[in-house]
């Protein structure tokens, strides 16, 4: 078969290329834009009033389900990882103890989140997936700090609250990333 | 989607309800785990009449302390991070019924002596504050 041979399948050849295209500018200008969302309300975090500098909320976590439930493993990494080592960089804690374990944490729950929806995802609602990412998140964290940052269980005291605002935080981000994704599958992705 | 309660009920799937259950059970397991692991003491701290005489750490076997309290020797023997008054002069030897003790804010009281024995956790101190820093 002579490929190209009359203008018209050249022409529709052509056509499907720029429906490619489009699809991927459009794909990429939404993953930029959720990464930036994602980067505000990581900083809009470090704003709020915080009683202890490692209890935090994670709504930035509604944004790598999205991308994980909408897309995939890949595109949530990608998002994942500019968003930490952006909001590291802006908070001004790039390479320190604090963005490591942050690091470490948010890249392992993005796997573990991305293995529970691949197993589990007909029987889970993304509320279930966020809590399993925010129990991860919080485990590694902790279980990093204190066997490599600290050398000592002496953390461990604090596993308790921990556990606690993952519940609550794993709950709260999970409806959230429910009520975007309801939102978003009305329009075109 | 206006949030309440009852909508985020309708939301969850039976599986989340099982999660949730499960995950919370963990939780309050890790709480009871945690509230035991850590109240281990470290040291004891031995007063007469309400002044510290001496600490000892209970990570060392001593096999005889000797402390004068008010009515004579008091003799006490840490092992195995737990710590017990093993002879007084006292008379009705109430302090050695205590028996051994390892827990943070556990008590040996010995009244006639005036002799108090407080375990506290304090060693710990220094890696929490790296943690904090």
């Amino acid at each position: 078969m002579p490929s190209a041979a009359s203008p018209d399948k050249a022409n529709n050849l052509k056509k499907q290329e720029y429906a490619a295209d489009y699809l991927h500018t459009r794909k990429l200008v939404f993953l930029a834009m959720l990464a930036s969302i994602a980067l505000a309300l990581h900083i809009l975090e470090l704003a709020l009033p915080n009683p202890t500098p490692w209890l935090r909320l994670g709504l930035a976590n509604i944004i790598t389900l999205t991308i994980l439930s909408i897309y995939g493993l890949k595109e949530a990494l990608t998002v994942g990882i500019i968003r930490i080592v952006l909001g590291s960089f802006i908070s001004g804690n790039l390479f320190g103890p604090a963005f490591l374990l942050g690091f470490s944490g948010g890249i392992l729950s993005i796997f573990t989140m991305w293995l529970a929806l691949f197993i589990a995802g007909r029987y889970l609602s993304l509320i279930g997936i966020s809590l399993i990412g925010a129990y991860t998140h919080t485990l590694t964290q902790l279980a990093l700090a204190s066997f490599i940052l600290i050398g000592h269980t002496g953390i461990f005291f604090l596993l308790p609250v921990f556990m606690i605002m993952a519940l609550l935080t794993g709950l709260l981000n999970g409806v959230g990333a429910l009520i975007l994704t309801n939102h978003l599958s009305k329009a075109r992705m | 989607m206006f949030i309440t309660l009852k909508n985020i009920l309708k939301l969850l799937t039976p599986a989340d309800k099982i999660l949730i259950v499960f995950l919370a059970i963990f939780t309050g397991f890790s709480y009871v785990w945690v509230s035991r692991a850590t109240s281990e003491g470290k040291s004891a701290v031995i007063l007469v009449s309400n002044k510290v005489v001496a600490r000892y750490p209970l990570d060392k076997n001593i096999d005889d302390i000797k402390i004068n309290a008010k009515q004579g020797e008091v003799h006490l023997r840490i092992k195995n991070n737990r710590i017990k008054v093993t002879a007084a002069a006292c008379p009705n030897k109430t302090c050695m019924g205590f028996g051994w003790q390892s827990r943070v804010e556990e008590i040996i009281a010995c009244i006639p002596n005036q002799l108090l024995v407080k375990i506290t956790g304090d060693s710990n101190q220094e890696s929490l504050d790296a943690l904090s820093r």
